[in-house]
């Protein structure tokens, strides 16, 4: 396999939160004119368009649209909330390709601001898995019935108590407590709380369930020989691994045993890492639960003992295994897709610019996205500096 | 959520809903491999054979993973809430998700189960599941 030849040069987020009056286009320029302006580029430097899940037919020309730009490579894979670490793996090869020399990917979406507004009739047909052969269980949708199926499978296979589910919701406040622009900064929060929060599907609570609030973010990625040139220190991009386990959940094999056991065995051996080398994680979560199982799939802990991992304050502010330190989609923000601001994160970490949440002497990060029905895996590892 | 789209639909799940319609349960089975699949295909997904035949299958199965929802996913399920949604595997070999027709609360992981066809579906047709004593006390 080839090793990576591109790195991170910018990043941004767009206005965060409850965002009223703009929408999903504008927040997605406004960030990727600052993550462009952070690198010393602009719009015109961009000849790579990757987004995904905007709301109409193309995303990709809309957005290019909406920029005002004519890129000559185009990527509109969209997997769900991984998709991003996915498109930094299409970037970076690319970019090794020849086909684009500056990469801009960019999300945005106001599911927060479009509560309770009638939404456009989603056009899926009748005939896919989930309309023919699930929706007449009545599973709670979107997503939530899915992960809620994971969980009691994880708990019935696993000594993993309840207690230990809400630990990764708590870790998670507990970063956002140092990131003013965390949704719940300034809201603490304990595992009672999280325990006494209404079920939404058992075995998961309110508080179990990621955030929904507005939001949008840019990354801008370009070849290393380029990156030197420009404004901010490079993060390089040293390995990346991809796998779709499954779409729909009923189709999944193993609901305890996710895809991200294949993309991070594939990411690290392609960096020549090790686990023992990430100094700072970024690890979707969509759920409590996603968290525990993607621990054990990136090999950070055996099959099971996750629960036991997370405990004794290991994933919080000042623990052994720094995670989701931005307060992550529990935390933070979670518009729809929250794979971009795990590269966000990671990449500011890299750079030591996280004042009160900033892990010391951060080199080499790790960012994990889970998309879908815990369907889509895809593992990005970076490295602080030209590499 | 919206009505979905009203589109073609394939021979092999006109076979399977029909089956349903009629209160049982019909699964593909392959020659090639001699496995079963579901939902059904033009194809078999293990081996990518084309020789699929069809078999009636009885429901026993065992739960795999259950969750309770506690809110609807639409507006036809309301009058059910709270209900149990399960992933169930069945004796003949197949993965299939059903709700359901009893008490949220008799329902757990790993039990045994019996599947049948909804016989009054709310949004289309399906299966519903019931532990094997309580169905076996009904006398079904």
């Amino acid at each position: 396999m080839n090793k990576p030849v591109s790195s991170i040069v910018g990043v941004a987020e767009s206005e965060l939160g409850t965002v009223t009056g703009q929408t999903p286009l504008r927040m997605m320029a406004a960030a990727s004119i600052d993550a462009l302006t952070e690198a010393g580029l602009s719009l015109a430097d961009v000849d790579g368009l990757f987004t995904a899940g905007l709301a109409t037919w193309s995303p990709v020309m809309e957005v290019a649209d909406y920029l005002g730009i004519r890129p000559r490579h185009v990527n509109g894979t969209d997997v769900g909330g991984s998709s991003f670490e996915f498109h930094v793996a299409a970037a970076d090869a690319a970019i090794a390709a020849g086909l684009c020399t500056t990469a801009l990917i960019t999300y945005a979406n106001t599911p927060r601001q479009d509560r309770g507004k009638a939404q456009p009739a989603r056009d899926e047909p009748d005939y896919t898995i989930r309309n023919a052969y699930e929706r007449s269980a009545g599973l709670l949708w979107p997503d939530i019935g899915a992960y809620a199926l994971a969980a009691d499978r994880y708990l019935h296979e696993t000594a993993c108590t309840a207690e230990q589910l809400a630990e990764v919701a708590v870790a998670s406040r507990e970063w956002a407590l140092l990131n003013p622009k965390a949704f719940r900064y300034g809201h603490p929060l304990s595992v009672a709380d999280v325990l006494s929060s209404p079920l939404i599907a058992d075995p998961l609570h309110t508080r179990d369930c990621c955030l929904v609030t507005d939001g949008g973010g840019a990354v801008v990625m370009t070849s290393r020989e380029r990156a030197r040139d420009l404004r901010q220190e490079p993060v390089s991009v040293v390995g990346y691994g991809e796998a779709i386990s499954h779409g729909n959940i009923s189709i999944a094999e193993d609901l305890t045993r996710t895809g991200a056991r294949r993309s991070s065995n594939a990411a690290f051996a392609m960096a020549g890492l090790t686990r023992a080398d990430i100094d700072v994680a970024q690890i979707y979560d969509s759920f409590t639960i996603t968290v525990l199982l993607t621990l054990e799939g990136l090999g950070f802990c055996a099959m099971g003992e996750a629960g036991a991992f997370v405990e004794g304050g290991r994933i919080r502010p000042g623990g052994a295994f720094p995670m989701n330190t931005s307060g992550g989609g529990l935390s933070y923000c979670h518009p729809g897709r929250f794979g971009i601001f795990l590269l966000i994160e990671a990449v500011r970490q890299l750079r030591g610019e996280c004042g009160p949440r900033q892990v010391p002497d951060a080199q080499v990060a790790l960012a994990h996205g889970t998309g879908g029905n815990l369907s889509s895996s895809a593992t990005v590892l970076l490295r602080k500096g030209a590499a | 959520m919206t009505e979905p789209r009203a589109t073609n639909s394939d021979p092999e799940a006109e076979i399977y809903f029909e089956g349903l319609g009629r209160g049982v349960i019909l699964l593909q089975h392959c020659a090639g491999c001699d496995r079963r699949q579901f939902p059904p295909r033009v194809h078999c997904s293990h081996c990518g054979g084309r020789g699929l035949s069809w078999d009636e299958v009885d429901g026993a199965g065992t739960v795999y993973a259950k969750t309770v929802n506690r809110r609807a996913p639409e507006p036809a399920f309301e009058k059910f809430l709270p209900y149990a949604v399960a992933l169930v595997d069945l004796d003949a070999g197949v993965r299939v998700m059903a709700r359901a027709d009893c008490p949220a609360g008799d329902v757990a992981t790993a039990m045994r189960v019996n599947v049948h066809p909804d016989p009054d579906p709310v949004v289309g047709p399906g299966l519903l599941f019931a532990p094997e004593a309580a169905r076996r006390a009904g006398g079904a």
